[in-house]
């Protein structure tokens, strides 16, 4: 006994570095964001709370761009609003159609910190369950895609990026309506990779890629990003693409916060 | 050095990580500046509390990155490497009790000792970050960004700060 407790003292600072290691692996070992606990990440009060003080002081750069991009989707939008109002007014009652219920429901976010550099990155937003934001939801900015919610505390969330290889997501083509995997491969945070597109149709170099609506995030046609070059495949019978993603990640200030109110079909 | 003074060095360090070194990125590499804390520990204070205190900084970074046990491993680890190695640059005797600084060691062994704890956290840092070499120039960018990055701004704090 005596021997022993000599070796356990003499070996001291060993066991503590085997102690702690083994429960920093633990930790580590822990990484899926599903069950991940909330006070681990940054979504808890007191990360969430000084990633918030921090981007109040640091948050007022880049909104010059942020503001020329929302002027520009705002735009976009506007113009789409109008003919679909004018196209909807030959065939009903406009009011009426509007009264309706929205299948979508924007719940606008701010960011307060994110990353891009990571092998796995995040995103926490300042709106939690007191706001109704719940795990699984979709998140897009003005330009596009962002990420899903993966953690949800009572005032922050925290948001899977596009750029974690976590991430996958179900897209399309615009021009030919053909559905892929969307996924980051930890390479540059401008690109993302499309693929599983059969080998059988025709794709372009500067084809645009949105949300197909398969799975309950994202409505149809959410803009991804555009087609940059063709990636060797392994498989035969499909085609991969390196996609230039719309979202600029590192500059992200507000972000919509998307709920399906529609029942899931299944 | 007092534990008042090592808990304002730690406060201060971990303030400049999460608030700057965290958001400023260059060729993927990020500044790490609580290592500053971790090179600076005494050399007296009783080894497991040196560990100790590395996991500590390193789990309030892993809060603050979305990255639980990474931090705090590789500070685990930088830790308990430490010692041994500023023994290899310097003679035990030397080196009883204080701080290794650069006004304590000289510009040449602490260069050389901050060089190498610099490289072996990087190392050990991105490596168990990516678990794989699958983007190994990737890799190979990040660390590389990291170590010189991390290694200007302690080796400039701690020469900026004279105090043994």
């Amino acid at each position: 006994m005596h021997h022993i407790l000599r070796f356990f003292s003499n070996n001291g600072p060993f066991f503590t570095w085997l102690v702690l290691a083994i429960f920093s692996i633990v930790l580590l070992g822990h990484s899926d964001p599903y069950h991940r606990s909330v006070w681990l990440g940054g979504a808890n009060v007191v990360s969430g709370g000084v990633s918030e003080m921090a981007d109040g002081v640091f948050g007022y750069f880049g909104l010059r761009t942020a503001n020329a991009e929302l002027m520009a989707r705002l735009a976009t939008v506007e113009e789409e609003n109008q003919h679909l109002r004018r196209e909807l007014q030959q065939r009903a009652d406009v009011d009426s159609v509007l009264k309706n219920p929205r299948s979508y429901t924007y719940t606008v976010a701010h960011v307060v910190d994110n990353s891009i550099v990571r092998s796995a990155n995040y995103l926490v937003i300042n709106r939690g369950e007191n706001d109704s934001i719940r795990i699984g939801m979709g998140v897009a900015d003005q330009n596009g895609v962002v990420g899903f919610v993966s953690q949800v505390s009572g005032d922050y969330a925290q948001v899977i990026s596009v750029l974690n290889p976590m991430f996958q997501l179900s897209v399309c083509l615009k021009s030919s309506q053909s559905t892929g995997t969307l996924v980051w491969k930890g390479e540059s945070p401008l690109y993302a990779h499309i693929e599983d597109l059969p080998r059988n149709l025709a794709y372009e170099i500067g084809d645009t890629v949105v949300t197909s609506g398969f799975g309950n995030a994202f409505p149809r046609g959410v803009p991804v990003g555009r087609i940059s070059e063709l990636v060797s495949s392994d498989n035969n019978n499909f085609l991969s693409f390196k996609v230039e993603l719309f979202t600029h990640f590192d500059r992200l200030n507000d972000v919509y916060v998307i709920q399906n109110n529609e029942p899931c079909p299944f | 050095m007092s534990f008042l003074i090592a808990a304002f060095w730690i406060f201060l360090s971990l303030t400049v990580q999460i608030l700057l070194c965290n958001h400023m990125t260059v060729g993927g590499g990020m500044a790490l500046a609580y290592l500053y804390m971790v090179t600076r520990t005494p050399v007296e204070w009783n080894r497991s509390s040196q560990i100790l205190l590395g996991f500590i900084v390193g789990f309030i970074v892993d809060m603050f990155s979305n990255t639980p046990g990474l931090h705090a491993l590789t500070c685990v680890t930088t830790m308990w490497l430490r010692l041994p190695l500023l023994h290899v640059f310097i003679v035990a005797d030397d080196i009883k009790n204080g701080c290794p600084t650069y006004h304590r060691l000289g510009s040449s062994v602490y260069t050389r000792f901050l060089g190498f704890v610099v490289l072996i956290h990087c190392v050990l840092l991105y490596s168990f970050e990516s678990f794989t070499l699958f983007n190994f120039f990737n890799l190979l960018s990040k660390i590389v960004m990291s170590v010189v990055m991390t290694f200007l701004l302690v080796w400039a704090a701690d020469v900026a700060n004279n105090t043994k």
